[in-house]
Parts: C-alpha cells; sequence; structure tokens
C-alpha cells in the first residue's frame, strides 16, 4: 500500500481553560489519499473546525495542540517550523471557512486579496499584472460573472454565495494538495449550498486535489465524498466508505446522522431530531461519550477502553459490536 | 465616505471641521491676519477693546486679538506634534500587546494602566517639572501622556480583529505573524484610533494649555493662549477681555476637535468604511 498524502495520528487538541480542560480533539485519527475526498460530520461542537485548524497549526489561543502526529508527504508538520509551516499553508493545505461574510477582509478590494494569496507563495516578486491576469482567471473558473469589472469591488460588494465561490477560488490559486472546507456552506441559502457543492465536486473532477468536506449533516458528504469519519465530543466514532456508512451504519449515533438528512426543499439544517444534548465540554461522559444519549446503552459503556470494531476498513468505536 | 458626504450627514461634524479649519487657518495666515506685532508693547496698558485694538491690549501694552491669532499657532502645533508622537509610540505598543498577546501582553498592559491611573494633566505636570518649564517639555509630557491612551484603543481593537475569519483565513493562506498584523489587522483597527486621536487632540489643546497657564510650557514672551489666560485672570476686574478671549478660543478649540471626534464615532460604519 502505497503511504497516505495525509495521516493524522491521535491528535489531541485541548483548549486550557479557567473552568477546566476542554478536549476539543480527543486522539482523533484518520488518512487522506491523494485524490480522495473525506468527509467528517458531527454535530456542532464535535471538534470538526479544531481539527482542520490543527492539521494548519493555527489553534487559536487558550487551545494547544497536546499530542499525535500529523503526517503530510512524509512530515510530521507538528515538528516544522512556524516558517516551513507558512510554506504549507495556503500553498500545500489550503483552508475554505464556514462563513464568508467575514471570511474577506473589508477594506481591501477582492482581487487584491485573491492576488495576495498567489503573491505570498511566488517565487521573487512578479509583477501585479501578471497576477491580476491570473486572479481573473481564477475567479472565472469558480463562477464569478463580469469579473474584468468586478476585481476592483469590495467584499460587502458580492453575495454571501460569490464570496464563497471567491474563497474557493483564493483556497485553489496555488494549486494545493488538499483543500480542507470547513462547513462552506452552512451561512448561505439552500439554492447556494447546491452551488457551491456543484462547485466544489466541479474542481475535483478539474484538479484533482484532495478534499477534506466538513459538515454536520450527512446529506452534504454523501453528495462529494469518497469516505466519512463521523466525529463525537472530540473523537471519531465511525469510518467508512460513503456506501459502508449509509448502507450499513454501525454506531447508534451515525445512524442517528443519517436520519437527520435535511430535506434541501425546506431550510431546516439543524440537528434538532437527535434527542439528548451534546455533553459538556469540560466534563465528558465517561467511556462512550455518546452513552447518556444512546438509547443502545450498556453499563460497559461507561467503562474506558471502548470497543472497536473493524472490518475491511469500516471503523467503528462501540460496545454493542462486542461478542 | 466623503469628507463633504460626512458632513451633510452629521451638522455638529461639520461645525468641528469648520471651526478647525478656521484656527488653522488664522494659524497659517498669522502674519497677515494680526494687526500688530503679537511682542511688541507698543500701547497702553489695559486698553478695552475699540476699532484700533478689537480685543483690547494687555498689562504689558500688547495687542490681545494679534496675541490671540500667534497663539493658535503654539496651540495646534504643540496638539499635532505631541499626538502625532503619541501615535508614533502608542500604536506599536498596542499592536505588539494585542497581537501577540501572553506575556508580552500582561507587562505591557500593566505599563499602560499604571500610566493610565495618573490623569493625563497630573502626569504631564509631573513630566515638565521633572524636565523643566519649555515647549519642548510640555510637548514630550503631553506625548508621554497620550500614548498609553493611543495604545489601549489599539490593543483593544487588535484584540477582537485578530480573532476575524479574515485575519485567521490570511494566515492560512501562509501569511506571516508581523505581515498580517501591520496589513490586516492594523487597518480594520483604524476606526476607533481616528476617533481617539481626534479626541486627544481636544485634550492636548486643554492640557497644553493648563501647562502654559502654570508656566509650564512655552515661555514668554512667546504668545499662548495659556499665558494668555493666566495673566488675565490676575486683572480680570480691571480688564476681563485679558482673560475672556482667550478663554473662548481654547473652548472653541477643544469643541472642534470633539465635535469631529464624535461625528466621526458616528459616520465610521465599520462595515462599509475604506480607509
Ligand atoms: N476559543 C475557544 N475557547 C474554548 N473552547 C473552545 C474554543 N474554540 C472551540 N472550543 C471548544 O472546542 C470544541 C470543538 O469546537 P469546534 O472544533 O469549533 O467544533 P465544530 O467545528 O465541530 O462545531 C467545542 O466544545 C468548543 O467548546
Ligand atoms: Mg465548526
Amino acid at each position: 500500500m502505497t503511504h497516505p498524502l495525509l495521516d493524522v495520528r491521535n491528535l489531541k487538541t485541548y483548549f486550557y481553560l479557567r473552568r477546566g480542560v476542554v478536549k476539543a480533539v480527543d486522539g482523533v485519527s484518520f488518512r487522506l489519499n491523494r485524490g480522495e475526498a473525506l468527509g467528517i460530520v458531527g454535530e456542532s461542537g464535535s471538534g470538526k473546525t479544531m481539527t482542520a485548524l490543527s492539521i494548519l497549526r493555527l489553534v487559536p489561543y487558550p487551545g494547544k495542540i497536546v499530542g499525535g502526529e500529523i503526517i503530510f508527504k512524509g512530515r510530521d508538520l507538528l515538528k516544522l517550523t512556524e516558517k516551513e509551516m507558512r510554506h504549507i499553508r495556503g500553498k500545500e493545505i489550503s483552508l475554505i471557512f464556514q462563513d464568508p461574510q467575514n471570511s474577506l477582509n473589508p477594506v481591501f478590494t477582492v482581487g487584491w486579496q485573491v492576488g495576495e494569496a498567489i503573491e505570498l507563495h511566488s517565487e521573487g516578486k512578479p509583477l501585479w499584472d501578471r497576477i491580476i491576469e491570473k486572479v481573473i482567471n481564477i475567479l472565472r473558473g469558480v463562477g464569478i460573472p463580469r469579473v474584468e469589472d468586478r476585481v476592483n469591488d469590495y467584499p460587502h460588494e458580492f453575495s454571501g454565495g460569490q464570496k464563497q465561490r471567491i474563497m474557493i477560488g483564493m483556497s485553489i490559486s496555488n494549486n494545493p494538495d488538499i483543500i480542507i472546507a470547513d462547513e462552506p456552506t452552512t451561512a448561505l441559502d439552500v439554492t447556494i449550498q447546491a452551488q457551491i457543492i456543484d462547485l466544489l465536486k466541479d474542481l475535483r473532477s478539474r484538479y484533482n486535489s484532495s478534499i477534506i468536506l466538513i459538515a454536520h449533516n450527512m446529506g452534504l458528504v454523501s453528495e462529494l465524498c469518497d469516505n466519512v469519519a463521523v466525529m463525537y465530543a472530540g473523537r471519531i466514532v465511525e469510518y467508512g466508505s460513503i456506501e459502508e456508512i449509509f448502507n450499513d451504519p454501525l454506531h447508534p449515533y451515525t445512524r442517528m446522522l443519517l436520519r437527520c438528512i435535511p430535506r434541501t426543499d425546506i431550510d431546516v439544517d439543524k440537528l434538532e431530531s437527535i434527542p439528548g444534548e451534546p455533553p459538556d465540554p469540560v466534563n465528558p461522559p465517561s467511556g462512550c461519550r455518546f452513552h447518556p444519549r444512546c438509547p443502545y446503552a450498556k453499563e460497559e459503556c461507561k467503562r474506558d477502553p471502548i470497543y472497536i470494531e473493524n472490518i475491511d476498513g469500516h471503523m467503528a468505536v462501540c460496545e454493542l459490536y462486542r461478542r | 465616505m466623503k469628507i463633504w458626504e460626512m458632513m451633510i450627514e452629521s451638522k455638529l461634524f461639520a461645525i468641528g471641521l469648520l471651526i478647525l479649519i478656521a484656527i488653522t487657518l488664522m494659524a497659517i495666515f498669522a502674519d497677515y491676519i494680526a494687526p500688530y506685532d503679537p511682542i511688541a508693547q507698543d500701547f497702553k496698558p489695559k486698553l478695552p477693546p475699540s476699532p484700533k485694538h478689537w480685543l483690547g491690549t494687555d498689562e504689558l501694552g500688547r495687542d490681545v486679538f494679534s496675541r490671540l491669532v500667534y497663539g493658535s499657532r503654539i496651540t495646534l502645533y504643540v496638539a499635532f506634534v505631541s499626538v502625532s508622537i503619541a501615535c508614533l509610540l502608542g500604536i506599536p505598543i498596542g499592536l505588539i500587546a494585542g497581537y501577540y498577546g501572553g506575556k508580552v501582553d500582561k507587562v505591557l498592559n500593566f505599563l499602560i494602566d499604571l500610566m493610565l491611573s495618573f490623569p493625563a494633566i497630573i502626569l504631564t505636570i509631573l513630566i515638565t517639572g521633572m524636565l523643566g518649564p519649555s515647549l519642548t517639555n510640555a510637548m514630550i509630557a503631553i506625548s508621554i501622556a497620550f500614548a498609553p491612551r493611543i495604545a489601549r484603543i489599539v490593543r483593544g481593537q487588535v484584540l477582537s480583529v485578530k480573532e476575524e475569519d479574515y485575519v485567521v483565513a490570511v494566515k492560512a493562506m501562509g501569511a506571516g505573524g508581523f505581515y498580517t498584523m501591520t496589513k490586516h489587522v492594523f487597518p480594520n483597527s483604524m476606526a476607533p484610533l481616528l476617533v481617539q486621536v481626534t479626541l486627544s487632540l481636544g485634550t492636548a489643546v486643554l492640557v497644553e494649555s493648563a501647562l502654559a497657564f502654570l508656566g509650564l510650557s512655552a515661555q514668554p514672551p512667546t504668545p499662548s493662549w495659556g499665558d494668555m489666560l493666566n495673566r488675565g485672570r490676575r486683572y480680570i476686574y480691571s480688564a476681563p477681555w485679558m482673560l475672556t478671549a482667550p478663554g473662548i478660543m481654547i473652548t472653541l478649540a477643544v469643541l472642534a476637535f470633539n465635535l469631529i471626534g464624535d461625528g466621526l464615532r458616528d459616520l465610521l460604519d465599520p462595515r462599509l468604511r475604506r480607509l
């Protein structure tokens, strides 16, 4: 077997707060192969964003990566210097944010900002005209109409969907190996959501980039991803190919998520239908963190360690499968 | 937004700006506006206002109007120079404290708080007292007293701006810390800074006048409003114009800066502004 492009091993990112330690990411492992699209799905607060930010080593204070390895192209990103890391960010791994309303700087034109993304990773100092030429091509490629007239417009002159297209354009501007899209459609209207997903699909087939698509519902990942990791309270509770997850979900939490796929014709994308509250991040339940909400919970579920079922790469962390 | 659009939108801003422009023109064209030499003791002392001496003369026989006109130079000069120096000191301190956080911030923020625990007036009197009374020392004192104010505003702004998605996004694109701080965080911290700078200019006028009043700023015979106020105080009954004229000018100057500052605060919508 060839080496995966990205191999995250036992990643731990903790927040040290006055009232305690939040284990936002608590032992997450997954692999991403070249050209693969991986979905990471879980309720809000499950640690998806922090996993993404950990990969780029941009975890905000007071958060800290306290353990694990992030092997990218054979090198552990956690061992790189800050300067080496800067060459990874945006150039080899790029990130698309959840809320396009706020991910572009309001005081600069969008053309300048996309150009900046290119310039940050250019050898020497290329002519700005050259860069703008590239910017126009990129923005045309992500479906911004009348690009030539619009490169000098400010972010607030674009709609939310267009801003997200611009962000996507920025994220592909240096042909990165991996694009991480953190709930890229959550803040958008339902109709626009479909367009953005189509755009990501299109880019994927055009550039063959690897994608990590973060989402809080299964519907979105089913459109784009090959494999899915289901996250709950800082841990991956189930991992498998999209077919396995949809046809044969193992973990009770995954099953609940699958029952909550929103219909695209009405605007309900909250996971309100999962019974019970998400766990307190400072004092998560012992054992399987899902057990207080799990209809099948048994005494064993409260204990560590919990049972891991692994069949042909389809993996679930659940006591139900202990025989 | 264009300046004139802002003036139409806010009457008070417009009034403040007009007063400031008037005082500035007065300072620039003092040589043409002032009818007499502001220093020469050419006339009878304490002449009341008349067509020849619009604002009368002072106890040494100098034309009050001419002194008032030249006094605007000192006032504006001190205000602009010392607030500029305060910005040169305060902005980097605020940026570094806010952006890098941690221990650096703790130390810098403690120093800022310490200095802010003294009222500006007391601090400047203290500093000029130590350095000796002179125009330069008054400016140094005002700069030092105002730098922590500027630093605090910048720091607070940076603290919130650095968490914005677009700042994280720039770093996610591979930008370095210093670049991100100066290119992206700072321009988005400008609006409250601009307001603070304008209000500080007003306070600087007041503080300079107070220092001059106490004889700690520009030394006689240099015409300054604070010094004129001090002299007028002694002849408040026999020559009230000596006190009233500089008093009104100081008030107008402070008012102008405060109106502009308040106007800016209302007008600068952080989403739509382009700096
Ligand atoms: N700045 C922060 N300070 C403290 N805790 C945080 C901070 N950011 C995130 N967390 C915690 O980390 C956990 C995971 O957050 P996040 O990765 O944003 O979840 P998701 O993206 O899955 O919604 C949450 O429980 C949240 O409480
Ligand atoms: Mg998130």
